[in-house]
């Protein structure tokens, strides 16, 4: 993480811990304080001309769709590997549209114990032999999408 | 509900990806080349490799990651650099311009991207030594280059409309025609005549990083004609007005999906985030279609009465819901209608239902111009310069940009079909009005700026 991302990302916990509290005069402040004491790499470093980009997307939600036959034990495939991968199901739901299955599963990452394309490649396994389609997202873009 | 996202929403998502083909058509690197200007043409072109190689890298590396973890398919990774014709310094002559494009394709072979634009020249009001000598090195340069695409830009509305260059494109577009005439006279569809060029396009061919663009940025395409089209289908008879607001909300969605993607990659690559085109641009792919838009929203035929107000609807109603959704909308941003990439497009052609005339008048109002439309290949060098001509007076008077990019297959009949596989599509060959304008053409100099172009 580079130093603009480390102070941006501060200042977004900060925030988000104030509440209500929060105002700009005091996040000013307790950044500055922070960063003045807990060194976030090279003073003056110049961004990169082009990244690597291995730094991953800001949020830990993920959004996770299987949509297909319905049989037995399509939730419990999908479940299966969330839990092996230590992935935390936040919110869930399933229905059933005459005999087509469909599953929305919203996910923390944070605790997850492999990548974000690990999983979402275990996953997508899984429904070919589960023969339901699995596709996995990040949240961000149904945010970017649905939410002004 | 389900986390902040209705069930509704969710799948709404899932589904404009998965069945309607929702993508991200282009990531377009834009890199400046200015500095890499020198005395001669093997510094130029080792400083142009070099610096295309180091901003440009890791572009495909990066968009495939962002693809991946957001689930939307990012189909094209290309780059535009500063136009060609600025760069090559005082010495240069057509077959060093060669070289500086030979170079850049294998920079663009070996980062992995699909185009290149930038070999291009600005010479709406005149054309210096240079690049009168870069203009005749277009078809050379494209017929030896796998990767590069090319543009001129002939008027704008504050110029008027350079008849020299205009001249010389009828010739330049033959010429290149016939060296390509093996590959269905390929180059063509790499080249484009423009009038008010914009610097910041991300779509191929007319991509250009304009003189006044920063050092590196990164310019976003996102396309849509899919998610429109079932938009309007599910619509079901409703007044236009309400199609209008439909279409309006749908591509509201879509450009931001784009907008989301854009700032990610410009993040990532640690690079400035350029701007957003709201075009709609077709593929071949079944329902991808502007045609079929316009089918779905009443029409017969692409081509049948009415057909040029449905397109300014549309048009308008993308602008209108794309414009809210980004903070830098730019490019073209409209509808995009090149005849071989649209399916619908192809078979109204076939059956005769669409014609030249008739695209020429949605032109008028759509984003782009004549664009992927097949001519016999006895046309005379002076008719593509005049249909060139009528296409970049729409978009001088109109203050909007206009461009054409014209096939002319050598041998090629009326209804022939020229087949260039993958994003470029079919092409059959189209009728086009036999009466001469060459005396009209060899009169040359430059057309005033209209009256429009006061406005101070």
């Amino acid at each position: 993480m580079d130093r603009r991302d480390a102070v941006y990302k501060i200042t977004e916990i900060i925030f988000k811990h104030l509440g209500d509290s929060a105002n700009p005069e005091l996040v000013k402040q307790m950044v500055r304080e922070l960063i003045n004491t807990v060194p976030l790499g090279t003073e003056a470093a110049p961004i990169p001309v082009s990244g690597t980009g291995t730094a991953p997307a800001s949020g830990q939600t993920a959004i996770i769709t299987a949509f297909g036959k319905s049989h037995p034990g399509i939730v419990a495939g999908i479940t299966g590997i969330l839990a092996e991968k230590n992935v935390d199901i936040t919110d869930i739901t399933q229905t059933l549209l005459g005999e087509n299955f469909a599953m929305i599963v919203i996910v923390n990452l944070a605790e997850a114990n492999c990548s974000f394309s690990e999983l979402k490649e275990t996953l997508a396994k899984k429904g070919d032999e589960l023969g339901v389609g699995i596709f996995s997202q990040h949240e961000e873009l149904f945010q970017f999408m649905h939410k002004v | 509900m389900l986390g902040s996202f209705s069930t509704r929403e969710i799948l709404e998502t899932i589904k404009m990806i998965q069945k309607e083909h929702l993508d991200i058509r282009t990531t377009t690197m834009g890199i400046s080349l200015f500095d890499c200007i020198s005395s001669s043409v093997e510094e130029t072109k080792t400083r142009i490799y070099d610096k295309v190689m180091k901003y440009a890298g890791n572009l495909v590396k990066v968009v495939n990651g962002i693809e991946e973890e957001f689930g939307i398919r990012a189909a094209n990774k290309r780059v535009s650099v500063t136009p060609i014709s600025l760069t090559g310094g005082v010495s240069i002559d057509r077959d060093g311009f060669v070289e500086i494009a030979k170079a850049l394709d294998k920079a663009c072979d070996e980062i992995g991207a699909d185009f290149l634009g930038g070999y291009s020249a600005l010479v709406q009001k005149g054309a210096n030594r240079v690049e009168e000598e870069f203009i005749r090195s277009i078809p050379q340069a494209l017929a030896e280059t796998d990767h590069i695409c090319s543009s001129v830009n002939v008027a704008s509305t504050r110029a008027g409309i350079n008849m020299d260059a205009v001249r010389e494109m009828g010739t330049v577009i033959k010429e290149m025609a016939e060296i390509t005439k093996d590959r269905g006279a390929l180059a063509n569809a790499k080249f484009v005549v423009f009038a008010n060029a914009v610097e910041d396009n991300p779509f191929m061919a007319g991509a250009f990083h304009g003189v006044s663009e920063p050092e590196c940025v990164i310019n976003v395409g996102v396309s849509g004609p899919g998610v429109v089209n079932h938009a309007v289908k599910d619509a079901g008879p409703v007044d236009l007005g309400t199609l209008s607001e439909i279409i309006k909300k749908t591509v509201f969605k879509i450009t931001r999906a784009g907008e989301l993607i854009g700032r990610e990659t410009a993040r990532r690559l640690g690079v400035q985030f350029g701007i957003l085109d709201l075009s709609l641009a077709p593929t071949p792919e079944p329902g991808d279609s502007i045609g079929e838009i316009l089918q779905n929203m009443g029409l017969g035929q692409p081509g049948a009465p009415g057909t040029t107000a449905a397109l300014s609807l549309l048009t308008d109603a993308v602008k209108k819901g794309g414009v809210m959704a980004s903070s830098y909308v730019g490019g073209m941003s409209g509808a995009f209608i090149p005849v071989s990439e649209d399916n619908a497009m192809i078979e109204a052609v076939r059956i005769g239902a669409l014609t030249l005339e008739k695209l020429e008048a949605m032109t008028a109002v759509c984003s782009v111009g004549l664009d992927m439309v097949a001519v016999p290949g006895d046309t005379p060098a002076t008719t593509i310069s005049g249909l060139i001509a009528d296409e970049i007076s729409i978009g001088v008077v109109n203050g909007k940009t206009t461009a054409v990019r014209v096939i002319v297959p050598p041998g090629s009949k009326v209804g022939d079909v020229v087949n260039f596989g993958g994003l470029l599509g079919m092409a059959i060959v189209q009728d086009i009005n036999q009466y001469s304008c060459d005396r009209f053409v060899a009169r040359g100099g430059r057309i005033p700026a209209p009256i429009t172009s006061m406005r101070n």
